[in-house]
């Protein structure tokens, strides 16, 4: 049973009691009653955004937006004051790259979700702004017959924290691996499942960017010259700008390394 | 008193009402033909509704809720005042207190009893917003008022006319207390022809259909739009929202409003607002009720008639002493471009919160306005007489974006916007220029109405100068605010440029229409009094509607059309829509990938 709470967010009563969601995509932002802004995607604008005619509250205001972290519909603008705590205008990440439509074979394509365990059902984390998206990804993938291998974090090994993050729905027969580094492929079990699959083109999800994402797709095309795609609503971390300075430090990596590397969206990346 | 029961067939019910709209409309005409000043005549500012005999509303024709609503209170307050025997066939009633039942001075309620074989039956009441009160400030609005003695007359309730008899030397002591007798005796004139015109109408109905026919109609009436609107409220599920809203001057005060809703009933509550200004920007309980009655109205009951019926569900809690209830001698001349702005944006943003929360009410959801402004002028005309008068921009305001559609562009605002020529015959002003300002309008999948912009000089001026007076809420965000992701509208403004080349270019056929070519020292002008000489360019930009929904939503043809009008800059266009149009024509891939990144650009958050 569901109730309209305002355009685009409505009041749902699952199994965990109500819970206030997407509309559109179904993402969870917190439980009912609990403040859906701060379960939101915040972005902080120069008041220009919204038009030439907002330059007389530059330095003064910010165009703040909330959106649904995982499918970025916009739900509330509003200007807000700058001298307020935490309003500053967002950082400005470098040139980060636009994502363009892929094609990769599902004969010799896999696909890696880092570090998407099972903290990443607490709603306060980053990451768990990507499980809705992924999961319909994996649904393709396993559709395509793409192979799906998870990292966890070593340090999660033992803890309750080492399972797979529930929304995913993890098959008994994809493999979960624990690898002691933020470069995936160390320890080396990696490669040695992607060389039994016969992949060629390695398609890279989950949390964070800049770290486990940005490592490990370093690794995979400079050191075993993987073919790297990396959705980019398939990843995040916790600040937009780590988020964007990673995919562009991704798209210049020297020696012609940034060609192997392609930047796609869950949506347009397809298996065939 | 048991009255007969009287049953009313449907089309008798459906004939008598509008027959009351049709008076209250005509009274409306009356003012309109018999008056002379600007407010009354081209901006309609004024208010005329009919009354049954223990002052609830019957009927408003197209008065706007807050005044109609105080119209009631003021009829309610005379008959206090006097009492059932004090009130005679034939007496006119003079009320301008706000401490009473109007909302600020320059509203003077003319309320006439309405009398049947003897017998009161009804009222009818007027007020034309008059062109000079006698405050600090020609024209009434006074922004260095501290005092409620500050501004002008106030009279809690004579009789102008007594028994038939105008009272001529109370006539006379009142308009002479204003800095314009001539046009403020003719509109206290066109008052009583409209009350005059009210009385035999109404008088001509008793006679026709009989008094039990007409008043088990008028109960019926009440009844009508009271049962449909609680049937309304009870449809929207129970709950509580919240608005604040600021009004900024040279200090700033902030209302805060909880509307709660439980089964068929409203409730306003201020609790939590500022205390009471020494500046005129408090609004009266009775107006604060008003406004809030005006925004039920607007949202919930805008297809219900007009009366008593629809105050009942309502109630409005506004704590003593502060800017929504203030106590005298606080000064309130001001507030219809501020107190009640804010009051009426917290209230409207509300109960759009409200009928969000149902499928069928939220399509009726809008964005709302936050506040308005306006010059006052006065001085010698070009025909050498003193004059005060009033630009009568508030009309010109951009009308918030609907969930269907996109706002009215500069006709947002109530009651209708002078003419520039009218304007220029009458007084010592040119316009430069009178027209929609581009990129004012705030973004959404639909946006807001273009507020329009102005700029103007003196002209023909005898004594090479104009006084003015600049009023209403500013600060950035006095205009327009979004809804559910849409943007804000521009600020409204009113800025003096000193020392310009206008001359210079008037006298070289230059075209006037870019502020940029005219230079000068511009700088923006709070609520003030100011001075317009020979050099002095004007510029005025109303509010702008806000936007509703995500602009990346919006149809990418519908901003190409907006271009092309030149509402939206082809900057704007990109940058704000993301749409990117290349000599007049969309480009389609270019637009995608914009449109792509600047979506992709929102994901990910701080955790």
């Amino acid at each position: 049973m569901s109730y309209l709470l305002r355009e685009n967010l409505e009041l749902f009563t699952g199994t965990e009691g109500a819970e206030i969601r997407c509309d559109r995509c179904h993402h969870v932002f917190c439980r009912a009653g609990e403040n859906w802004k701060q379960a939101s995607s915040i972005r902080r604008l120069p008041p220009t955004a919204a038009g030439p005619l907002m330059a007389e509250a530059s330095g003064k205001y910010v165009l703040q937006q909330n959106t649904c972290p995982s499918c970025g519909v916009l739900l509330d603008t509003d200007l807000i004051e700058e001298k307020k705590e935490g309003a500053q205008v967002e950082e400005k990440a470098p040139k980060k790259p636009e994502p363009t439509p892929v094609e990769a074979s599902s004969r010799t394509a896999a696909v890696l979700v880092l570090d998407m365990s099972a903290r990443c059902e607490d709603p306060e984390l980053a990451c768990h702004a990507l499980l809705p998206g992924l999961a319909g990804f994996l649904e393709k993938a396993r559709a395509a017959r793409v192979p799906v291998i998870f990292s966890v974090s070593a340090s999660q090994r033992g803890t309750p924290m080492e399972r797979v993050a529930g929304p995913l729905q993890r098959r008994e027969d994809e493999p979960v691996i624990y690898p002691d580094g933020f470069d995936k492929f160390a320890g080396g079990e990696l490669q040695r499942l992607l060389e039994s699959k016969g992949t060629k083109t390695l398609i890279i999800t989950g949390s964070a960017t800049n770290v486990a994402v940005m490592y490990t797709a370093t690794a995979a095309a400079r050191i075993h010259r993987y073919e790297v795609i990396v959705p980019v609503d398939g990843v995040n971390a916790r600040s937009q700008y780590a988020h964007e300075y990673a995919l562009y430090q991704l798209s210049v990596l020297p020696g012609g390394v940034f060609k192997r590397i392609r930047f796609s969206t869950l949506g347009t990346t397809s298996l065939n | 008193l048991a009255l007969p029961a009287i049953s009313v067939d449907p089309i008798t019910f459906e004939i008598l009402s509008h027959r009351l709209y049709q008076i209250a409309k005509e009274m409306g005409t009356t003012l309109e033909r018999v008056g002379g000043t600007v407010n009354t005549t081209q901006q309609k500012d004024y208010m005329a509704a009919l009354y049954r005999a223990d002052g609830e509303i019957l009927s408003a024709g197209e008065s706007t809720g807050m005044h109609m609503a105080c119209g009631g209170f003021a009829v309610k307050k005379i008959l206090e005042r006097f009492g059932n025997d004090g009130v005679a066939a034939d007496d006119v009633f003079l009320l301008n207190d706000p401490y009473v039942a109007a909302v600020h001075q320059s509203d003077l309620f003319m309320i006439s009893p309405i009398h049947y074989q003897g017998r009161l039956v009804a009222w009818s009441a007027t007020f034309v917003h008059v062109m000079d009160i006698g405050a600090l400030s020609p024209g009434g609005n006074s922004p260095g008022a501290t005092e409620i003695f500050h501004e002008g007359i106030r009279i809690a309730g004579i009789k102008l006319i007594e028994g038939g008899t105008f009272r001529k030397d109370l006539f006379d002591m009142i308009i002479n207390m204003t800095r314009q007798p001539t046009m403020v005796g003719l509109d206290l004139k066109c008052e009583i022809a409209a009350n005059n015109v009210a009385k035999s109408r109404i008088q001509e109905m008793f006679a026709q259909f009989g008094a039990d026919l007409i008043d088990a109609v008028t109960r019926k009436m009440i009844r009508h739009s009271e049962n449909v609107l609680r049937k309304r409220i009870t449809e929207i599920p129970d709950g509580v929202w919240k608005e604040s809203g600021v009004i900024e001057a040279d200090e700033s005060w902030k209302v805060n409003l909880v509307l709660t809703k439980t089964a068929d009933r409203l409730v306003f509550d201020f609790t939590g607002t500022d205390p009471q200004a020494s500046k005129g920007i408090n609004l009266p309980y009775h107006a604060t009720f008003g406004v809030c009655f005006s925004a039920v109205l607007s949202t919930l009951a805008y297809d219900l008639p007009k009366n008593h019926g629809i105050f009942r569900p309502i109630e409005v809690i506004a704590p003593k002493g502060t800017i929504v209830n203030p106590q005298p001698p606080a000064p309130v001349s001001m507030n219809t471009t501020s107190g009640a702005k804010i009051v009426l944006y917290a209230a409207s943003s509300t109960l759009m919160q409200a009928l969000a929360t149902h499928e069928r009410w939220k399509s009726e959801v809008m964005a709302m306005t936050v506040g308005r402004r306006n010059v006052r002028h006065a001085g010698i005309n070009q025909y050498g007489t003193y004059y005060v008068s009033n630009l009568s921009q508030t009309p010109i305001d951009g009308g918030g974006a609907r969930s269907f559609q996109d706002g009215v562009e500069s006709g947002g605002g109530t009651k209708s916007c002078p003419n520039v020529e009218w304007i220029e015959r009458n007084f010592p002003v040119l316009y430069l220029f009178r027209r929609h300002a581009k990129d004012s309008a705030g973004a959404g999948k639909f946006r807001g109405g273009v507020g329009a912009e102005t700029a103007f000089a003196i002209n023909d001026a005898p004594e090479r100068k104009i006084k003015g007076v600049a009023y209403g809420v500013v600060g950035i965000k006095n205009s327009g605010q979004g809804v559910f992701g849409g943007y804000p509208g521009a600020p409204a403004v009113v800025e003096l440029s000193k020392g310009t080349r206008l001359r210079r270019m008037i006298a070289d056929g230059s075209a006037l229409d870019r502020r940029e070519d005219l230079a000068g020292q511009t700088t923006s002008l709070p609520y003030c009094n100011f001075e317009l000489t020979e050099d002095d360019v004007l510029y005025t930009r109303q509010s702008s509607g806000g936007g509703y929904g995500d602009p990346l939503e919006r149809d990418v043809q519908m901003v190409l059309h907006d271009a092309v009008l030149g509402l939206v800059s082809a900057e704007a266009a990109r940058e704000v829509y993301g749409v990117v149009i290349d000599w007049g024509k969309i480009d389609a891939d270019a637009t995608q990938r914009l449109r792509d990144s600047m979506r992709t650009a929102r994901l990910g958050r701080g955790a």
